[in-house]
């Protein structure tokens, strides 16, 4: 297909030729055929618009930067998010275009400016994005928040902790969030702050912020957070579940083992935690080497969770919880290959290992 | 408290989700979520959902698109849909009610209107709950 037969068809052809001529026409890259694929992106049918938004990303430069930009400010959904994720791509090729969209007088045009230059994953976009956080609209700022968040830029720490100790629910949480994602000491340390004051509302996300960060250094802080707030207990050591065990065991005295191994007993009876979570629950229940009512493992033995009945196994036999043992037999008589080893080395350690089932 | 109901959160930003999550879990619901519309298509054909709390710009399949696509299908005609916007222009609150959308709701909003109005669909009760206060010194 020649240049010309692919714009008359790109125009006028049936859905089909359509899209084969959005595809072809990435072999030219001059103005015109760039308009048509513009063009192109605004058709009610998806595959046209898939097909010419492949082509425009292969093509890639600044001239299609400015060409996407205009249909930000379509009335229609598509074209507008088409334009966006377009954008996302490429703003890399002319980043002062989008610097000049985050100044644009028309607030949803900077909202779009904070969330590509979030999406962009580039580093450079940070300085702009800090520049949103003294919009005069809440969504602007909110979306730069988040930005910073997923750029995972460390100078933002501190306007997130600001934002996060004061102003709107939303903002605050947009920030909590932010700081769990940027990975480095001085945002565990914010987030700790934070926790040292925050409202019982608030007290989740920082906990799941903090889980994020997976920092040996709040180990201590959820530590004492969990003996000042045994309430929040079932959330304060699904977040401690999340740092490694043995770093948890040897930063806790006998007393703290006793109130953590307490809590989490209490979190597993709560039943409202993922797999995932509960599975790290008993990890580190293991760890902490102290017994726990056999009601509480019992139920997750039986629980169909493999992540969970092969934690609950695990912190059976390093618990010696020996009136499991039983139950082990019978879990081992139903030969479940998943369950196999973790089995055989929770029976070992009940020394039970051998015996057959009574 | 565990109702046996389930919200599905659709929004490109893995923040506002875990947002809505938060906002929604003293309602003792069940969520899942998608990052878009036709993620979100993909999860409704295997599960049963009695809520969609969905964005309007997102990648690959907005909102409004989602909206039409559920209206368009026997099985989630009636099911309740919320969108939830930045876009506050009465241009896109008549699309999204045309569409069939069933509230229009800007951000930003609160974790307690979120639930209020969450709640109210479902029909179950919202249990009073304070919004985030100023951290104490």
């Amino acid at each position: 297909m020649d240049r010309e037969t692919a714009l008359r068809e790109l125009n006028a052809g049936s859905p089909d030729l359509q899209r084969r001529a959005a595809r072809v026409l990435g072999r030219w890259t001059d103005d015109q055929v760039l308009d048509a694929l513009i063009g192109a992106l605004q058709s009610p049918h998806r595959g046209i618009r898939d097909a010419a938004a492949d082509t425009l990303i292969e093509i890639g430069d600044a001239r299609t930067v400015k060409r996407l930009l205009p249909l930000l400010r379509s009335n229609t959904p598509a074209v507008r998010n088409s334009a966006r994720w377009l954008l996302q791509l490429l703003a890399k090729a002319a980043p002062d275009m989008l610097i000049d969209l985050s100044r644009d007088p028309d607030l949803r045009m900077r909202i779009f400016a904070a969330n590509i230059m979030a999406e962009t994953g580039d580093h450079e976009m940070a300085a702009p994005l800090m520049d949103l956080l003294n919009d005069p609209d809440e969504n602007v700022r909110d979306a730069a928040v988040v930005g910073l968040g997923r750029l995972g830029a460390p100078e933002s720490v501190v306007r997130l902790e600001a934002i996060a100790s004061d102003g709107g629910s939303w903002t605050r949480f947009s920030a909590i969030d932010g700081l769990g994602q940027i990975f480095s000491p001085d945002a565990v340390r914010a987030l700790l702050r934070l926790l040292a004051s925050a409202p019982e509302d608030l007290l989740e996300p920082l906990l799941d912020a903090l889980a994020r960060q997976r920092s040996v250094d709040s180990i201590l802080p959820l530590i004492q957070k969990l003996h000042a707030a045994p309430a929040q207990g079932s959330l304060i050591v699904s977040a401690l579940a999340a740092l490694p065990p043995a770093e948890v065991v040897s930063r806790a005295s006998l007393c703290d083992r006793a109130v953590i191994t307490g809590a989490i007993s209490e979190a597993l009876r709560q039943n409202g935690k993922g797999p995932d979570v509960a599975a790290a629950l008993l990890n580190l229940l293991g760890e902490l080497g102290m017994k726990v009512d056999s009601a509480v493992l019992f139920r997750l033995l039986v629980s169909g969770q493999r992540v969970v009945q092969q934690a609950a196994i695990r912190a059976a036999g390093k618990l010696g919880q020996a009136d499991l043992a039983p139950l082990l037999h019978q879990l081992q008589s139903q030969g479940d290959p998943l369950l196999k080893d973790e089995i055989q080395a929770a029976l070992s350690h009940l020394g039970e290992a051998g015996k057959e089932r009574s | 408290m565990i109702i046996h109901k389930t919200v599905l959160l659709v929004d490109d930003s893995p923040t506002v989700r875990r947002m809505l999550d938060w906002s929604l879990k003293s309602l003792g619901v069940k969520t899942v979520q998608a990052a878009d519309g036709l993620e979100a298509l993909e999860i409704l054909r295997v599960r049963e959902v009695d809520l969609v709390i969905v964005d309007l710009n997102m990648p690959r399949m907005d909102g409004i698109e989602l909206i039409r696509s559920l209206r368009g299908d026997e099985k989630h005609k009636r099911l309740p849909v919320i969108l939830l916007t930045t876009e506050a222009r009465e241009e896109d609150r008549e699309l999204a009610y045309q569409a069939g959308a069933n509230l229009f709701l800007t951000k930003p909003s609160t974790p307690a209107l979120i639930r209020l109005n969450a709640a109210a669909f479902l029909e179950i009760k919202a249990p009073a709950q304070p919004e985030a206060r100023k951290a104490q010194p």
